[in-house]
Protein backbone atom coordinates (compact mmCIF):
# COMPACT_ATOMS: atom_id res chain seq x y z
CA UNK A 1 0.00 0.00 0.00
CA UNK A 2 2.81 2.33 -0.54
CA UNK A 3 1.95 5.71 -1.94
CA UNK A 4 4.71 5.72 -4.76
CA UNK A 5 3.27 8.47 -6.37
CA UNK A 6 4.14 10.41 -3.72
CA UNK A 7 7.81 10.87 -2.56
CA UNK A 8 9.74 12.58 0.31
CA UNK A 9 13.39 14.39 1.12
CA UNK A 10 12.64 13.75 5.06
CA UNK A 11 15.39 11.58 5.60
CA UNK A 12 17.78 14.21 3.61
CA UNK A 13 16.56 16.86 5.91
CA UNK A 14 16.49 15.20 9.21
CA UNK A 15 20.35 15.05 7.59
CA UNK A 16 21.00 18.38 7.28
CA UNK A 17 19.19 19.19 10.43
CA UNK A 18 21.75 18.27 12.37
CA UNK A 19 21.32 14.73 12.36
CA UNK A 20 17.73 14.94 13.64
CA UNK A 21 16.28 11.40 15.11
CA UNK A 22 12.76 10.61 14.10
CA UNK A 23 11.46 10.56 17.75
CA UNK A 24 12.62 14.56 17.52
CA UNK A 25 10.80 15.26 14.43
CA UNK A 26 7.75 13.35 15.64
CA UNK A 27 7.72 15.82 19.03
CA UNK A 28 8.35 18.88 16.09
CA UNK A 29 5.04 18.23 14.53
CA UNK A 30 2.81 15.79 16.91
CA UNK A 31 2.66 12.77 15.50
CA UNK A 32 4.28 9.12 17.25
CA UNK A 33 7.46 8.19 15.90
CA UNK A 34 5.61 5.27 14.26
CA UNK A 35 4.14 7.64 12.06
CA UNK A 36 7.41 9.38 10.77
CA UNK A 37 8.98 5.76 10.14
CA UNK A 38 5.50 5.23 7.76
CA UNK A 39 5.74 8.47 6.15
CA UNK A 40 9.77 8.32 5.22
CA UNK A 41 8.97 4.75 3.92
CA UNK A 42 6.15 6.36 1.70
CA UNK A 43 3.68 4.06 3.03
CA UNK A 44 1.68 6.54 4.42
CA UNK A 45 0.70 10.20 2.80
CA UNK A 46 0.41 12.58 6.03
CA UNK A 47 -2.61 15.21 6.43
CA UNK A 48 -1.75 18.53 5.10
CA UNK A 49 -1.58 20.15 8.39
CA UNK A 50 1.24 17.70 9.34
CA UNK A 51 3.01 18.26 5.76
CA UNK A 52 2.76 22.15 6.83
CA UNK A 53 4.14 21.36 10.55
CA UNK A 54 7.25 19.65 8.97
CA UNK A 55 7.90 22.15 6.26
CA UNK A 56 7.91 24.68 9.10
CA UNK A 57 10.67 22.31 11.49
CA UNK A 58 12.96 21.84 8.49
CA UNK A 59 12.22 25.64 7.44
CA UNK A 60 11.59 24.67 3.97
CA UNK A 61 9.16 25.00 1.47
CA UNK A 62 6.43 22.19 1.29
CA UNK A 63 7.75 21.10 -2.33
CA UNK A 64 10.83 20.51 -0.70
CA UNK A 65 9.83 18.02 2.00
CA UNK A 66 6.96 16.07 -0.45
CA UNK A 67 6.84 15.77 -4.14
CA UNK A 68 4.05 14.44 -6.00
CA UNK A 69 4.51 12.42 -9.67
CA UNK A 70 0.67 12.65 -11.59
CA UNK A 71 1.90 9.48 -13.48
CA UNK A 72 2.31 7.35 -10.94
CA UNK A 73 -0.75 8.39 -9.37
CA UNK A 74 -3.62 5.94 -10.13
CA UNK A 75 -6.55 7.05 -8.77
CA UNK A 76 -10.26 7.32 -10.33
CA UNK A 77 -11.14 10.00 -11.75
CA UNK A 78 -14.91 11.66 -11.12
CA UNK A 79 -17.24 10.72 -14.04
CA UNK A 80 -17.95 14.32 -15.71
CA UNK A 81 -21.53 14.93 -15.82
CA UNK A 82 -22.83 15.57 -18.89
CA UNK A 83 -24.36 19.67 -18.40
CA UNK A 84 -25.99 20.07 -21.80
CA UNK B 1 8.61 -3.06 17.23
CA UNK B 2 6.75 0.20 17.70
CA UNK B 3 4.38 1.17 21.16
CA UNK B 4 1.47 0.50 18.51
CA UNK B 5 2.25 -3.13 17.93
CA UNK B 6 3.43 -3.80 21.01
CA UNK B 7 0.11 -2.68 21.82
CA UNK B 8 -1.90 -4.76 19.53
CA UNK B 9 0.11 -7.57 20.13
CA UNK B 10 -0.12 -7.37 23.59
CA UNK B 11 -3.94 -6.93 23.13
CA UNK B 12 -3.93 -9.89 20.89
CA UNK B 13 -2.77 -11.96 23.48
CA UNK B 14 -4.46 -11.24 26.81
CA UNK B 15 -7.80 -11.85 24.44
CA UNK B 16 -6.85 -15.07 23.73
CA UNK B 17 -5.97 -15.47 27.50
CA UNK B 18 -8.62 -13.73 29.29
CA UNK B 19 -11.43 -15.48 26.42
CA UNK B 20 -9.64 -18.95 26.55
CA UNK B 21 -9.64 -18.72 30.32
CA UNK B 22 -12.82 -18.01 30.92
CA UNK B 23 -14.14 -20.61 28.62
CA UNK B 24 -11.68 -23.15 29.92
CA UNK B 25 -13.19 -22.55 33.56
CA UNK B 26 -16.49 -22.62 32.66
CA UNK B 27 -16.83 -25.82 30.49
CA UNK B 28 -13.74 -27.70 31.83
CA UNK B 29 -12.77 -27.12 35.55
CA UNK B 30 -16.99 -26.91 36.06
CA UNK B 31 -17.96 -28.20 32.89
CA UNK B 32 -19.95 -31.37 34.70
CA UNK B 33 -22.03 -28.31 36.55
CA UNK B 34 -22.10 -26.23 33.54
CA UNK B 35 -22.77 -28.35 30.37
CA UNK B 36 -25.82 -30.26 31.18
CA UNK B 37 -27.47 -26.40 31.55
CA UNK B 38 -26.00 -25.24 28.33
CA UNK B 39 -29.76 -25.48 26.04
CA UNK B 40 -30.71 -23.17 28.68
CA UNK B 41 -30.86 -19.51 27.54
CA UNK B 42 -30.46 -17.55 30.92
CA UNK B 43 -27.21 -20.07 31.41
CA UNK B 44 -26.11 -18.64 28.31
CA UNK B 45 -26.95 -15.00 29.45
CA UNK B 46 -25.28 -15.09 32.92
CA UNK B 47 -21.92 -16.51 30.91
CA UNK B 48 -22.07 -13.70 28.85
CA UNK B 49 -22.88 -11.18 31.36
CA UNK B 50 -19.94 -11.92 33.34
CA UNK B 51 -17.47 -12.82 30.98
CA UNK B 52 -17.90 -9.64 29.75
CA UNK B 53 -17.46 -8.06 33.64
CA UNK B 54 -14.33 -10.34 34.04
CA UNK B 55 -12.95 -9.31 30.92
CA UNK B 56 -13.55 -5.59 31.42
CA UNK B 57 -11.71 -5.69 34.65
CA UNK B 58 -8.53 -7.73 33.70
CA UNK B 59 -8.37 -5.82 30.63
CA UNK B 60 -7.71 -2.50 32.88
CA UNK B 61 -5.36 -3.84 35.27
CA UNK B 62 -3.46 -5.86 32.27
CA UNK B 63 -3.35 -2.46 30.74
CA UNK B 64 -2.21 -0.67 33.77
CA UNK B 65 0.49 -3.00 34.04
CA UNK B 66 0.96 -2.29 30.21
CA UNK B 67 1.57 1.30 30.37
CA UNK B 68 3.66 1.25 33.41
CA UNK B 69 6.42 -1.18 31.58
CA UNK B 70 5.92 0.95 28.67
CA UNK B 71 6.80 4.05 30.47
CA UNK B 72 10.03 2.33 31.57
CA UNK B 73 11.07 0.55 28.06
CA UNK B 74 9.94 3.61 26.13
CA UNK B 75 11.08 6.51 28.43
CA UNK B 76 10.91 9.75 25.67
CA UNK B 77 7.61 8.25 24.22
CA UNK B 78 4.15 8.40 25.33
CA UNK B 79 2.47 5.06 25.31
CA UNK B 80 -0.99 6.83 25.28
CA UNK B 81 -0.84 9.33 22.71
CA UNK B 82 -2.29 8.59 19.62
CA UNK B 83 -2.40 10.66 16.47
CA UNK B 84 -4.23 10.33 12.96
CA UNK B 85 -2.16 7.82 11.98
CA UNK B 86 -2.97 5.38 14.73
CA UNK B 87 -6.81 6.35 14.66
CA UNK B 88 -7.08 5.70 11.04
CA UNK B 89 -5.30 2.44 11.54
CA UNK B 90 -8.03 2.26 14.46
CA UNK B 91 -11.20 3.08 12.84
CA UNK B 92 -9.57 0.08 9.78
CA UNK B 93 -9.12 -1.95 11.99
CA UNK B 94 -12.74 -1.54 13.66
CA UNK B 95 -14.67 -1.61 10.29
CA UNK B 96 -12.87 -5.17 9.60
CA UNK B 97 -14.08 -6.57 12.97
CA UNK B 98 -17.29 -4.67 12.87
CA UNK B 99 -18.11 -6.95 9.42
CA UNK B 100 -16.90 -9.98 10.72
CA UNK B 101 -19.06 -9.88 13.81
CA UNK B 102 -21.96 -9.14 11.77
CA UNK B 103 -21.24 -12.12 9.65
CA UNK B 104 -21.00 -14.07 12.66
CA UNK B 105 -24.24 -12.60 13.82
CA UNK B 106 -25.72 -13.52 10.83
CA UNK B 107 -24.73 -17.03 10.85
CA UNK B 108 -25.65 -17.29 14.91
CA UNK B 109 -29.39 -16.81 13.21
CA UNK B 110 -29.44 -20.04 11.18
CA UNK B 111 -28.84 -22.78 14.01
CA UNK B 112 -32.13 -20.93 15.98
CA UNK B 113 -34.27 -20.68 12.11
CA UNK B 114 -33.58 -23.97 12.06
CA UNK B 115 -35.21 -25.09 14.97
CA UNK B 116 -31.95 -26.04 16.23
CA UNK B 117 -30.79 -25.45 20.42
CA UNK B 118 -29.63 -22.16 21.73
CA UNK B 119 -26.57 -22.99 22.65
CA UNK B 120 -25.07 -23.43 19.00
CA UNK B 121 -26.48 -19.88 18.46
CA UNK B 122 -24.30 -18.35 21.28
CA UNK B 123 -20.84 -20.96 20.18
CA UNK B 124 -21.28 -18.83 17.00
CA UNK B 125 -21.54 -15.86 19.03
CA UNK B 126 -19.09 -16.31 20.71
CA UNK B 127 -16.48 -17.16 18.03
CA UNK B 128 -17.64 -14.48 16.04
CA UNK B 129 -17.01 -12.50 19.25
CA UNK B 130 -13.37 -13.88 20.18
CA UNK B 131 -12.57 -13.98 16.27
CA UNK B 132 -13.53 -10.15 15.44
CA UNK B 133 -11.40 -9.26 18.44
CA UNK B 134 -8.44 -11.31 16.94
CA UNK B 135 -8.85 -9.77 13.87
CA UNK B 136 -9.10 -6.02 14.96
CA UNK B 137 -5.58 -6.45 16.47
CA UNK B 138 -4.32 -8.56 13.28
CA UNK B 139 -5.62 -5.70 11.28
CA UNK B 140 -3.37 -3.34 13.24
CA UNK B 141 -0.56 -5.31 13.05
CA UNK B 142 -0.59 -5.75 9.07
CA UNK B 143 -1.81 -1.76 8.58
CA UNK B 144 1.40 -0.79 10.97
CA UNK B 145 3.44 -3.13 8.73
CA UNK B 146 2.04 -2.33 5.18
CA UNK B 147 0.70 0.92 5.49
CA UNK B 148 -2.31 2.41 4.44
Amino acid sequence: MSKEHITNNIRTLRFFKDEMTQQELAEAVGVTRQTIVAIEKGKYAPTLEIAFRMAHVFDVPLDKVFSYDPEKDAFKKKKKRDCK
Amino acid sequence: MSIQEKKAVFNLITTILFMGGYVFYTFGIYGDINLPQIHDASFWGKFMLIMMGVTIVLKIVSYIIFYLIMNQIHKDEDPEFEDDYDKLIEMRSDRNSHHLFMLGFILSLIPLAMGQSISNMFIILLTAGLISSLVSDLSKLYFYKKGI
